[in-house]
């Protein structure tokens, strides 16, 4: 069995999460060669015939878009392995600004540039936008998370390997939260540095945007157990996926509504940032684009005008 | 409210001749006790119980889902209920993923 692992646009997180099995991954490496990383090995370009590869990060620019392709025909089966392969991830939030803004904060603007102001000319070209991976090639198996945590993978990579599959919990994050609603009194929004949350209870009833109930489950509520309301980081719910009439922003809007007794509208206007606190890791997915309540296409107007 | 009546008629006509009812589940593990399954839905079905969900009237489920809907932690099950809802299913999604999910 041969395993590879490629790196798009991302920050090699999730191939770190990957050798976060520890002692794990000996029994792994029993069964299976890991043949091609750029992260852990010095192998050039993915060789013929890998039976499973992971893909990680988003596609940004050319390079990574023709490494996918690569990678996708010479793999048997293809993983998106983080939440930017699947859905864009943190690389998608480049959207907001312009690609000739992007270029010039990469490459012109910084300390290491050429004194004549010479770019290289390898340099590849970005795309119109970013990508999910699904979004350009089949993919056959998602896992999200960013990156994806060490107890999610302890129970998937072994089973794929073995060629079994498992059944995990496909509920939200709340699924997995220890907290329980508190009394709901004065319900305003808070910033996450405004006051410290009570421990026992729920952060969205305490006023913290927390996105525990529209994000999908597999890190153990980390965050709120720290006493952190959930970013989101591992990418929508089910349910969001799956009805086109459901999104981020929308359910968030009803759920604090519903909470609070408060008109939809006024609970929707009094939410900041929205690009940055509701959809930093799916701005790039274009299945959560595509939704008609979707806010990411006003988004990403604004930030690239 | 909505009277009962009108929104239990298409499960009547069970040959046993009772009138057949939603199973409604709570996973108690995933419940927070947010309450709002008890404050959506139309029909009373929910009641806290000790912070956790209970369906109490689960005869007067009218299968709408707002509680599924609503639900954060996704605790609700119900058996039984004809899924019109999930007509919207997104397709594209289903493609990518092999299944309905």
């Amino acid at each position: 069995m041969k395993i590879a692992i490629e790196e798009l646009a991302g920050c090699s997180g999730c191939t770190i999460a990957v050798l976060d099995l520890h002692e794990l991954i000996l029994d792994v490496l029993e069964k299976a060669e890991i043949v091609y990383s750029p992260v852990i090995m010095d192998v050039k370009e993915p060789p013929e015939g890998i039976d499973i590869a992971f893909v990680t990060g988003a596609v940004r620019n050319a390079e990574n878009e023709e490494r996918l392709k690569t990678i996708r025909a010479r793999a048997k089966i293809l993983v998106a392995l983080g939440t930017c392969a699947v859905y864009g991830g943190i690389s998608g939030l480049s959207m907001l600004s312009s690609r000739e803004d992007l270029f010039n904060y990469v490459y012109r603007e910084v300390d290491t540039v050429a004194a004549d102001g010479t770019i290289p000319s390898d340099v590849p070209p970005f795309l119109y936008r970013a990508f999910a991976v699904g979004d350009k090639v089949k993919i056959d198996y998602f896992i999200p998370g960013c990156p994806p945590k060490e107890n999610r993978l302890r129970q998937i990579l072994p089973a794929m390997v073995a060629g079994d599959h498992v059944s995990l919990s496909r509920k939200s994050v709340c699924s997995e939260c220890d907290r329980t609603m508190g009394p709901i009194e004065n319900w305003t929004l808070k910033r996450r540095f405004e006051g410290e949350p009570d421990p026992r209870y729920c952060l969205l009833g305490q006023g913290y945007l927390c996105l525990g109930p529209v994000t999908f489950c597999g890190c153990g509520a980390a965050c709120p157990a720290k006493n952190i309301s959930c970013h989101g980081c591992n990418g929508p719910s089910l349910d969001i996926l799956r009805e086109p009439c459901r999104d981020i922003f929308n359910m968030t809007v009803r759920r604090i509504s519903d909470l609070t007794d408060r008109p939809e509208k006024e609970v929707a206007a009094e939410l900041y940032d929205v690009a940055h606190t509701m959809y930093p890791f799916t701005m790039g997915s274009q299945v959560m684009e595509d939704k008609e309540i979707s806010k990411i296409r006003e988004l990403i107007k604004e930030g690239s005008r | 409210m909505v009277g009962p009546a009108v929104a239990i008629t298409p499960f009547r006509g069970n040959p046993s001749g009772e009138m057949r009812m939603i199973e409604i589940r709570v996973d108690e593990e995933a419940c927070n006790g947010c309450g709002l399954c008890v404050k959506d839905c139309p029909m009373g079905v929910f009641e806290l119980k000790d912070s956790v969900s209970s369906p109490v009237h689960p005869e007067n489920c009218m299968g709408c889902l707002s509680c599924h809907e609503i639900c954060p932690a996704q605790a609700l099950e119900h058996r039984g209920v004809v899924p019109c809802r999930r007509m919207y299913v997104s397709m594209k999604v289903c493609r990518m993923l092999n299944r309905v999910i």
